[in-house]
Formats: structure tokens, sequence, C-alpha cells
């Protein structure tokens, strides 16, 4: 028995030295090899920003092998494409990045790991590398799983303005809001005003769709589609009707503030906090009293609201000082003190 | 025949040790397996690209960061520093002071230019009294609030009274975070679309890193023993058992330094119990049974990124007070929902977590102890065979040892985060050595504390700072 385990004992600190050494090895091959490429780096890259900025007529020489290329010019390029370069000539980066990169990426796509293949797909992405525009949707047709790599795929089809993928965004089930306006995000007008015909002709359409393409065009401002949006604050669904407010108060605007009267005094808080938001988003000066009569709401958020957008108005802090002093309303009071100390604009 | 009986009995005990230690060590082997296949998938993922997207996603929830801070002078600063210049889109910082005696106060208000405000509190939970509240002139989303000493859980609840975003995120004074730390830890509530309730990553030991106005700046590894033995269990704790557990949504630890939590949640839960010292477990014990209760669909992940870094205790007393605090906060949540042991009904949690943090997280240093005693005892006044007592030693070196030598290995194949091949070597000759020395010393103050355990009383515990992060 003591045999038996003197041996374990002795076996696994055997194999633990010996993964122990190949691991050194490995690092210190690794730490040389980014050290090499680093240098490589920092050689070539004063070169290709001058041939970027046009100051140098032809490409700088990269190194023969054709995976040292795709890794610095991954590099190089994920750095160029940052705020920090914004002056590089964008049309120049994408012809680098279609040379050395776009044949990489497909071989990747195909035979690579899980992880590759995602990273590739980020890089597809930050790159616009339009060429992979058919290897994408091709690939994206394979995925079974809904996991980074289907959402991945799908935000890459969805820069590279791959119609084929609207029907996806309308109609596959277990999509968020969230991640459906991450992909309305990336689509160009027209594209978009597919959607909105697929929303239009579809009665059924799922809830999240359309809250995502109704949050999305207020947060984007989207002029095309302000009508749509402020239709909906008449919808009979009240989830629909909130998320219309919300995009309105976005928007900034409404076509006519005389919507906003039944919402002051509607049996639902939300909808009062709304009204109260709106006033301030698009400084009706017109609905002060109704706020000044909502800090006293027995909702705190409806009172919250009410505070916070009488003081968008420019008399607003003094409407507020004397709520606090004077106010026989001891909700009104209290919200109006917090709100002339804590400031911070438009809460979220 | 009673000096036979007694041997026997040994015999019996020792076996039963060998066999405990046997089973505990295969269980690390089965949570290493059950973690190897995800740490290898997402191994060369690149972790920058998959958190751009939420950093100007406006559907990333903005969050609140409570810091809680008793007598944190020497890093709150820094930390709160670190949290300022975060990679995330919207969030707040709230340090609370929970009635320090030191300046903590006073380095925040100096340093960041603290005015005071107005408090207009929603109470979702009582607290002490909170006596003031700042706001920075310098930076609109920091806010100071002072309150009278009630302990750190008391000190969180505070701080969500005061919090106004729907995620709030704590983390210890003591702590700093990487700068995109939120956002990977947001990352799969926001991929989830909210269905996972909290998250927590992994936490590193900044003892020897240089840091610069709250950034790490180099990782190294510092000079003492101890400093060095708690970055081998911390890959231990964090690399093998932690992402094992979450696999399976049945892990019952958040770290204290930090996690992130879906504030409506965990007022619906009652907020932290201020009774005990170990809230961070306690409160994700309490999450996991309300989930289970509702037959709700959310569940609790941990990310195995290493995003927090954090102060460990550098001398002996201070590492002792808090193995021992530690310790005492287990046994009380295990206590406190004792019902859950072996309970059908809490699945996975009930049938295998919360047995293994009873009988391997709580009562190993026991089974340990006791295999000390026998091994020197009967060694030395041979009231048992030798190759018994050497059997067991070998299994406490396997145990111990190897175990944690093997997550030295599981770090530089994922994450090597020290850059220097000398790091390597040097972190797994320690390791080799804690069956030997720092074990004993962890065991001995385990079972301190699993006495203590029955004299209640909520303190903070008094680690001396050297303020790791204060080298500004």
């Amino acid at each position: 028995m003591l045999e038996l385990f003197i041996w374990l004992v002795v076996g696994l600190l055997g194999a633990q030295l010996l993964i122990l050494f190949c691991l050194i090895l490995w690092k210190a091959r690794t730490i040389s090899h980014e050290n090499n490429i680093d240098e490589i780096i920092n050689s070539l890259k004063p070169q290709f920003i001058d041939y970027l900025e046009g100051r140098r007529p032809s490409e700088p020489n990269l190194p023969k092998s054709k995976n040292t290329q795709a890794v610095i010019m991954e590099k190089m390029l994920d750095e160029f494409y940052s705020d920090s370069y914004g002056n590089l000539e964008e049309r120049k980066l994408n012809q680098l990045a279609e040379k050395y990169l776009a044949a990489h990426y497909r071989k990747t796509l195909k035979r690579g790991t899980w992880a590759e293949r995602i990273n590739a797909l980020y890089f597809i992405e930050d790159f616009y590398l339009v060429s992979l525009r058919e290897d994408a949707y091709q690939h994206f047709l394979k995925l079974k799983k809904q996991d980074e790599e289907f959402r991945q795929c799908l935000r890459v089809c969805a820069s590279l303005q791959e119609e084929r993928i609207l029907p996806v965004i309308t109609e596959k089930e277990g999509l968020s809001t969230g991640f459906i306006k991450e992909l309305l995000f990336r689509l160009n007008e027209s594209l978009m005003g597919k959607i909105l015909e697929k929303i239009e002709n579809n009665n059924d359409i799922a809830e999240n769709v359309l809250f995502a393409f109704i949050t999305f065009n207020g947060e984007q401002k989207n002029e095309p589609f302000f009508s749509f949006v402020e239709n909906k604050i008449f919808d009979e669904r009240k989830e629909v009707r909130l998320k219309a407010l919300n995009s309105l108060c976005n928007y900034g605007k409404v076509s006519n503030p005389s919507i906003l009267d039944a919402f002051f005094t509607s049996s639902y808080w939300e909808e009062r906090m709304y009204a109260a938001k709106l006033t301030g988003a698009c400084s009706l000066p017109q609905y002060k009293q109704a706020l000044l009569e909502l800090l006293s709401d027995p909702v705190w958020w409806v009172r919250f609201a009410a505070a916070e957008n009488i003081k968008t108005f420019p008399d607003g802090e003094a409407l507020l000082r004397q709520v606090a002093l004077w106010d026989e309303d001891a909700y009104s009071r209290d919200i109006a003190k917090h709100m002339l100390t804590r400031k911070g604009g438009i809460g979220a | 025949m009673s000096s036979n009986f007694l041997t026997v009995l040994i015999e019996f005990i020792s076996w039963g040790i060998i066999f405990y230690m046997i089973s505990a060590g295969l269980i690390y082997v089965m949570l290493f397996l059950v973690a190897s296949p995800r740490i290898k998938k997402e191994k060369k993922l690149s972790r920058h690209e998959q958190i751009e997207e939420l950093s100007i996603n406006k559907d990333t929830y903005p969050i609140s960061i409570l810091v809680p801070a008793y007598n944190e002078e020497a890093g709150v600063v820094s930390t709160v520093r670190s949290l300022l210049s975060l990679n995330y889109p919207q969030y707040e910082i709230i340090v609370v002071n929970d009635g320090s005696t030191d300046r903590t106060s006073e380095k925040v208000i100096s340093q960041f230019q603290m005015e005071p405000i107005e408090l207009a509190l929603r109470t979702y939970f009582k607290t002490g009294e909170i006596t003031r509240a700042y706001r920075s002139a310098l930076h609109p989303e920091l806010f100071l609030i002072e309150k009278v000493n009630g302990g750190k859980a008391d000190a969180l609840n505070a701080g969500i009274n005061f919090s106004r975003y729907p995620y709030f995120s704590a983390i210890d004074g003591d702590s700093i975070l990487e700068q995109d730390a939120l956002l990977k830890t947001m990352k799969p509530i926001v991929d989830s679309a909210g269905r996972v309730t909290a998250t927590g990553g992994t936490v590193r030991i900044a003892n020897g890193c240089k840091i610069n106005k709250g950034v790490i700046e180099r990782v190294s590894l510092p000079h003492k023993p101890l400093e060095i033995m708690q970055i081998i269990e911390y890959f231990r704790a964090f690399l093998i058992g932690r992402l094992g557990f979450s696999r399976i949504n049945i892990l019952l630890i958040i770290s204290g330094a930090f996690g992130v939590f879906e504030k409506s949640r965990v007022i619906k839960v009652g907020g932290y119990k201020t009774d005990t010292v170990g809230e961070d477990m306690e409160l994700i014990v309490r999450l996991h049974r309300s989930i289970k209760d509702e037959k709700s669909k959310q569940r609790i992940e941990y990310i195995q990124d290493p995003v927090c870094w954090t102060e460990a205790p550098s001398t002996v007393a201070s590492l002792r007070a808090q193995r021992i605090r530690w310790q005492r906060g287990l046994a009380e949540t295990l206590w406190t929902h004792r019902k859950m042991l072996f309970n059908p009904k809490y699945r996975g949690i009930g049938l295998f977590s919360f047995p293994y943090y009873l009988f391997v997280e709580l009562l190993s240093a026991v089974f340990e102890v006791l295999g000390y005693f026998i091994i020197i005892g009967g060694l030395a006044f041979s009231f048992i065979d030798p190759d018994i007592a050497l059997v067991m030693f070998l299994v406490m070196v396997l145990y111990g040892s190897l175990l944690s030598s093997l997550a030295v290995l599981l770090e530089e194949w994922t994450y090597h985060k020290y850059p220097t091949v000398g790091s390597i070597v040097v972190l797994y000759l320690y390791a080799l050595t804690e069956t030997f020395w720092y074990r004993i010393l962890m065991n001995v103050w385990r079972v301190k504390g699993l006495f203590y355990a029955f004299k209640k009383k909520s303190v903070w515990g008094n680690m001396e700072r050297k303020g790791v992060f204060s080298e500004d």
C-alpha cells in the first residue's frame, strides 16, 4: 500500500515537472516570439503610417511568412482603426485588410477553433471586409447554438448589409431586445425601411422586435421613423406606449404637445412619469404647472421625474426652492430639496 | 485489551481520514475536469474585442459601485481612482464610510473635492443612521456617505438604499478593478437579457505588483512567502473550484471583494444579512434559494477572467484574523441555511454544493488537524503502524501540495498573468511546500474559526493594511 502511494506521488510529481518544463519552454518561446513581432511592428508602423497618409508611394515590405504577415497586419490595423489614428485613409486601410487578412479569416472560419472563429468574426467586422459577406452568411447558416459565435456572426452580416438576415432579426425566437438593437444599429436606412415594412405587415410581430425598433430609433433620433414611433404612444398595449414615450424623450420632440395631456393624469404611474420626462426633454413650459402637481404624486419615481424636469427650465431651481420652503405637501418639499442638492441632469 | 482497542480505533480513524482526503482530492479533480473544457474553449478568445460592443451599447445597464470602507485610509483613494478610470458607459461610485475611526472620509473628501449634499433616500432596508452625504465637485458620479458603524453588510445595505441604478457592484475598499472589469462582468447579464442575476469575477492578489494611480502597471510576485502562498491559494480556489461550480449553476460564493448584482433581486431577498461575518456567501445562498423557490430560470455566473486585484494580508496576525473570520462566516451561513443540506428541492445546491462546502471547505481542517496528531503522535508513541502514518502523509502531500502546484500550471496554461519564466518556477516550488507549513497554519486557524463561530459577533476584522495601492 505504502509503495503504491509513493509511486503515485512520485508519478504525479514527475508528470507535473514534465508539464512545468514544457510550459517554461513554451513561455520562453512565446515571449521571444512576441518580442520579435513587437520589434517588427515598431519598425514597420511609421512606414505604414507614411504610406496611409500618402507620404510614401508604395507599401512597406512585410516578412515572407503568411502567418507572420497576418499577425502583424492584424495587430497594426487594429491599432490604426482605433480612435487615436483617426486621420488615416480608410480606403487604404480597408485595402490592406482585404489583401493580407481576408484569405486568412476565410480559412479560419472554415477550419479554426471556436475562439479563433469568433476572433476572426470580430476583425471581419472591425475591418469591414465586404469580400467575406457571403462567407459570413454561409457560416451563419451552419450555426446551431445561440452563443457568442452566433451573435457575432449576425453582427457581421448586419454590418456588411446582408439582406438575407432580416427575417432572422424579425422572426427568430430567443433574440433579446438589446441584441436586436445592436443589429439595427448596423443596418443602413434602406434595410431599416424593410424592417419597418415587415413590422407593419405583421400584426403578430414579436414584442421585443417592436420594442427594439421603437427604442433604437429614439436613441438614434432617426427622423424617417419618427412618425411611426410617435403613433405608437396610442397603441393599446401599455408596454408599447411606454417604449414609444421613452423613445420620444430621446427624440426630444413631439409633433403636437397636446398629445401629452392625457398622460399627466393617466392611471398608470409610468405614463405620468414619462409625461414629466417628455415635458423636460421637449422643453414644454406650458406644462410646468402640471409638473409641480406631480411633485406630490404618490409614486416616488413620478415625483423624482417631475422634480428633475422642472430643474431643466431656466427658472426651475427657483421653482424648486419655493416648493422646498413653502409647499404644504411633505413629499413635494422632500423631493424638491433632494433635487436641489443632488445634481446629475436627466436620470437613467 | 484496551490498548488494542485504541490501536484499532486509531487505525480506523486514520483510514477514514485517508479515504476522506482522497475523496476530497478527487472532487477537486472532478471540478477541474468540469471547468477545463470551457477554459480550453475560451483560452484564445480576444477579451478586448468581446467587450468593445458593450462599451458603446446603450443597453449596457447602468450600475452603482458600492465601496464599503472601515478604516481604509491606506487604500480607499487608490480604489476610488481605479474606479473612476473604469471603461463603462454609465455608473456611479458610492463610498460608504462605516463609522471609520481613521481618516478614511478626510482622504476622500480632500482628494476628490467632496461637497455636502442633502439626503433623500428610498429605504429598502433599515441600516445604521446615515449622518452625512457628499458629492464630488470634480467627478459628479462620485458620492460619499457617512454612517454610524454597523458592519460591512450594513454599509452595503446603506449603499443600496442610496444607489439609483438597477445593478450594483460591491467592491472592497482594499481592492482595485481592471479597466474593463465591469464590462466583462456585466457581459453575461447583458447577453442573457437579465437572466443572469449576479456575476462574480476572478480575484487576484496585488501584493508585489507595481500600481500607479489605481492601475496595475506590472504584475510581479511579492517577496514574502506568506503572500506568495496566498496567490497560489487564490489560483486553486478560483481556477479549479469556482469555475467548476459555476458551470453547473451551483456556485455558492461570489467573492466579497468584487461582484455584480441585480438590485431588485437583492432587495427582494432582504439585502445583506448584518449578523454574520460571511455576508457575501450568505447573500448568494439566499439568492439561490429565492431563485429555486420561485422556480425562476435566473442564474448566478462566474467569469473566469481575472478582473479584481486585492491586497492580501501580509502579516501572520492579519492573515490569522482573516481566516478565522472566513471560517466563521462559512459556518454561520451553512448553519443558517441548514435546511438546504441534502434537500432535493434545491437540486445541485442542496445535493452537491452544500455538502461540498460543509464536508470539504468547512470540515477538512478538522480532519487534517486530526491527521497531524495521528502522524506525529503515532510515530512518536508507536501506537500506529508507521506505514499507515506515511500513507496519510503522502495523501496530504497529494491533497495539499500537488493540487496547488496543478493550479499554478493551470494559471500558466490559461492566463499567464505573471510575465517572467522565473515567476512560474517560484510559484511552482512554493506550491510544493504548501503541505509542510502553510496548510498547517491555515488548518489550525480554520479550526479556531469553527470554535469562534459559536460566539457570534459582527465585526469587520482588524486587517492591518500596508496599503499596497497607496504607493502612487
